[in-house]
């Protein structure tokens, strides 16, 4: 059923609120695998997106923002936007393999987390460039080569490889624990963020997806991660925002709140119009995947964009209204502070959601020049 | 507020949007654009409900959604019709909500139509040379004399004061009371003994605004907008329909400023470089997520009146028009020192019948111009600084600042 875009339904409403309330009481994380496998039985909140048919609930982008969304609010880390958003989305336009029918339900409800491996070794992704390189081993394939900065490429039991075979773009699939397959953790600015570096020796991999449509469906799964990043962002900077004013309108200096000084009252009016734009922009990005509204990769660009800066303004304010605190372990300021900075440079970071946008503003009249 | 104004006949948002769409067929079959006089083809948009569609039947609406506007212009102005903001801002964007809500019935009926058709042009006169952001501090005095009032200061920066036939007027009927208690709001027939314009020449080298002279002026009882000491409440009906007039972008990507650079990029292979694509990228992201904003706050509202965030997007939308012209003028480099125009006479369009363009006297094409014109976006419709206050404080519920003038009667408060 098409929705009005910005138009939240009941359902969505309620969905908001049982996540929310997940994500701010549940102990530990979503690394706990009996947390994930909640995340997945008990909220159902890994298939919303995915069909009824693999154990989903056929649902849409949209709701997965939600999650996405909270998360970020209660700065909750998890393997989401890894297995629901790269991983899922992307095998879900493999879904006529046997394999892919045999791992979708298993996703749907957290017994495995899953990850894409799309990125060079410096983190580029470029679609037409595929990191790894795939040869046939007799009825199987073998992959070869490496690729860093794979988000939760350390826990991920399935890998969602992009590869070429003999200049053709592949999607293949490696087990975790495949034989050929090295891993290694990147410790990272924030700690809550895991990726890995992948290294592929000959490893054992199942294709289950080979030429345009793999690409297509790389590029699904690059869209609704982004998306649901950005929503992600929006969600850490509206926690900020919150827990800013609050501290604006308690704490006193000169007898009376900070929060009736000027300076201080700007900033928090330019940090509200950050997050509305980030609200707005991630919104239309998860309309656009599930509704149409728009091209979706230029939606989903435009939302990184525009959460990224937002969120990475918006926190970095709310360190300067609190002062000293601010500056401490203790206080939570520098944690959002330091998600948002890392989001902004996942998936393949500002500059290359700055050349989707790019092409997607000036088509034939932006300058030519290296991706 | 009248925004959210209710026909009976007419409920929910699906049957208000086929009302206004077959009132719109009707008015475009019976009057199409390109045969039809400005003046008859506004008037017949005002007979069938499509001015203001929020507004009450025989007041230029039909009671239906505010929201349903964007989608009447869009049918209207679609098939060629004219853009009544653009002929009559005043009139259009202020003047009419403001009447509709406070005017007696009778002054409804002399005023609306013809500020709808344009017959009358309106202005506002509020700033003064002692009273700009601390607007409820201005001194224009109104004294009471039986059904007449009788009218002396001077107001300043009026936009179209020169070419106004009406305007909206706030002054002083009380000095002895708190400046915001003290204030009584008015329309003013620009043509009444005692008002004396003056225009003054602004740094586009136009004269688009003026100083206006009030002498001894009288105005009649009925064309008082509310009760005595009651006028800020009503200014306040007027400034919010200002900054969402303003501030009000449209919902189609690319619509608004941003076309200026996008159409200059088009045009100037020879100008582009890399630095100057990404500063245009960023303005591109920063415009659409401004027009996605007011869709997303349009659609949360229900249509519902605005509130105070509609002071954060007229906030936005200046600053960012804004850093586009400066933009436009990094891009022509070398070019963009060259201007020719401080002598020359914009004369606003005729649309014929002595109905105008008044607001885009200069086209796109004139980049120069419209970048010392943008200087005003962050002055004109409040300043930024007060607009943050705002957002500060209606939005984010900031306590206010230390304030001299509290409590105070006005007349002891210290002026300069
Ligand atoms: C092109 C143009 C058209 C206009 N048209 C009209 C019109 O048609 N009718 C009409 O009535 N008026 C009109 N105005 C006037 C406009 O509303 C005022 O100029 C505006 O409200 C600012 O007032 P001011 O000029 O007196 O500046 P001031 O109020 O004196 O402000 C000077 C500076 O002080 C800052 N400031 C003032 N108070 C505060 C505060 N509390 N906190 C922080 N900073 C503060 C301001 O932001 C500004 O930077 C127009 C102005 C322009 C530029």
């Amino acid at each position: 059923m098409a929705s009005i875009e910005f138009e939240w339904s009941d359902e969505q409403r309620a969905l908001r609120e049982l996540v929310a309330g997940f994500f701010t009481r549940s102990p530990g994380d979503g690394y706990d695998r009996p947390v994930w496998r909640r995340l997945g039985t008990d909220l159902s909140a890994l298939g919303l997106a995915t069909s009824e048919a693999f154990g989903g609930s056929g649902a849409s982008a949209i709701e997965l923002g939600i999650v996405a969304e909270e998360m970020g609010r209660a700065l909750y880390s998890a393997p989401f936007l890894a297995t629901a958003g790269l991983a899922m989305t992307t095998l879900g336009g493999c879904a006529l393999d046997q394999l892919v029918k045999e791992l979708l339900p298993q996703l749907v409800d957290g017994t495995l987390v899953a990850t894409a491996a799309l990125s060079d070794v410096a983190g580029h992704i470029d679609l037409t460039r595929p990191p790894l390189a795939a040869r046939r081993n007799g009825d199987r394939w073998a992959l070869d080569g490496s690729s860093s900065f794979v988000l939760d490429g350390g826990a991920a039991d399935v890998v969602v490889c992009y590869a070429s075979a003999r200049d053709i773009p592949g999607i293949f699939v490696v087990r975790g624990d495949a034989t050929g397959l090295a891993r290694s953790e990147v410790p990272g600015l924030d700690p809550g963020r895991h990726q890995a570096h992948l290294t592929f020796h000959g490893a054992e991999a199942t294709e289950v997806g080979s030429g345009g449509s793999a690409r297509t469906a790389v590029e699904a799964g690059l869209n609704v991660a982004s998306a649901l990043l950005a929503a992600e962002q929006a969600g850490v900077a509206q926690a900020m925002l919150a827990t800013t004013l609050d501290y604006a309108k308690t704490r006193m200096q000169f007898g009376r709140p900070i929060g009736s000084f000027q300076a201080v009252k700007h900033r928090l009016a330019d940090m509200y119009v950050d997050v509305e734009d980030a609200r707005s922009a991630s919104y239309h990005a998860l309309w656009a995947i599930a509704e149409g509204t728009d091209d979706p990769a230029l939606a989903a660009s435009l939302a990184y964009t525009v959460s990224a800066e937002a969120a990475r303004r918006v926190t970095a304010s709310a360190i300067q209204v609190h002062g000293g605190i601010g500056f401490t372990w203790e206080h939570p300021a520098h944690r959002y502070f330091k998600r948002a900075v890392s989001n902004g440079a996942l998936l393949g970071g500002k500059a290359m959601h700055a050349q989707r946008l790019t092409a997607a503003a000036l088509g034939e009249h932006a300058l030519a020049g290296p991706a | 507020m009248t925004q959210s104004t209710v026909h009976p006949g007419v409920s929910g948002y699906e049957e208000g949007r086929r009302a206004v769409s077959a009132a719109a067929g009707k008015v475009l079959a019976g009057h199409p654009p390109a045969a039809t006089p400005v003046r008859q083809f506004l008037g017949a948009c005002f007979d069938a409900g499509l001015a203001w569609v929020h507004f009450p039947v025989g007041r230029g609406g039909l009671g239906v959604d505010a929201g349903l506007q964007d989608f009447a212009d869009g049918i209207l102005q679609g098939a060629g019709g004219v853009n009544p903001f653009q002929l009559n801002p005043i009139a259009y964007g202020m003047a009419g909500p403001t009447v509709v809500a406070h005017a007696t019935e009778d002054m409804k009926t002399r005023l609306l139509r013809p500020m709808y058709t344009c017959e009358h042009v309106w202005c506002q006169l509020f700033s003064e040379p002692g009273a700009g952001s601390d607007l409820a501090g201005l001194a224009t005095r109104a004294v009471s004399g039986g059904a007449d009032w009788v009218v002396n200061g001077q107001k300043i920066w009026t936009s179209l004061g020169h070419v106004a036939r009406w305007a909206l007027l706030l002054a002083r009927t009380d000095p002895d009371v708190e400046k915001h208690q003290g204030l009584t709001y008015f329309v003013l027939d620009m043509r009444s003994p005692g008002v004396e314009v003056r225009p003054l020449r602004q740094m586009t080298g136009e004269a688009e605004f003026n100083e206006i002279f009030l002498t001894g002026v009288r105005i009649p009882d009925t064309q008082r907008l509310g009760e005595v000491g009651e006028g800020w409440r009503v200014a306040m009906t007027t400034l919010m329909n200002e900054r969402n007039a303003i501030g009000a972008g449209s919902s189609v990507r690319n619509s608004g400023l941003i076309r200026v650079p996008l159409r200059l990029w088009a045009q100037r292979p020879d100008l582009r470089t890399p630095v100057l694509q990404d500063r245009l990228v960023a303005l591109f992201a920063r415009a659409d997520a401004a027009r996605l904003t007011g869709d997303r706050q349009r659609v949360e509202r229900g249509g519902g009146p605005i509130g105070p965030e509609g002071s954060a997007a007229k906030l936005v939308l200046s600053e960012l028009g804004q850093a586009i012209f400066d933009f436009c003028m990094d891009f022509l480099g070398p070019e963009a020192t060259c201007y020719s125009g401080y002598d020359a006479r914009h004369e606003p369009e005729d649309l014929g019948g002595g109905v105008k363009l008044w607001t885009s006297a200069a086209g796109d094409e004139d980049v120069q111009r419209m970048f010392l014109r943008s200087r005003a976006y962050t002055i004109e419709g409040g300043t930024s600084d007060i607009l943050r206050n705002i957002v500060g404080e209606r939005v984010l519920g900031l306590p206010g600042d230390l304030r001299a003038d509290r409590d105070k009667p006005w007349a002891e408060v210290p002026r300069g």
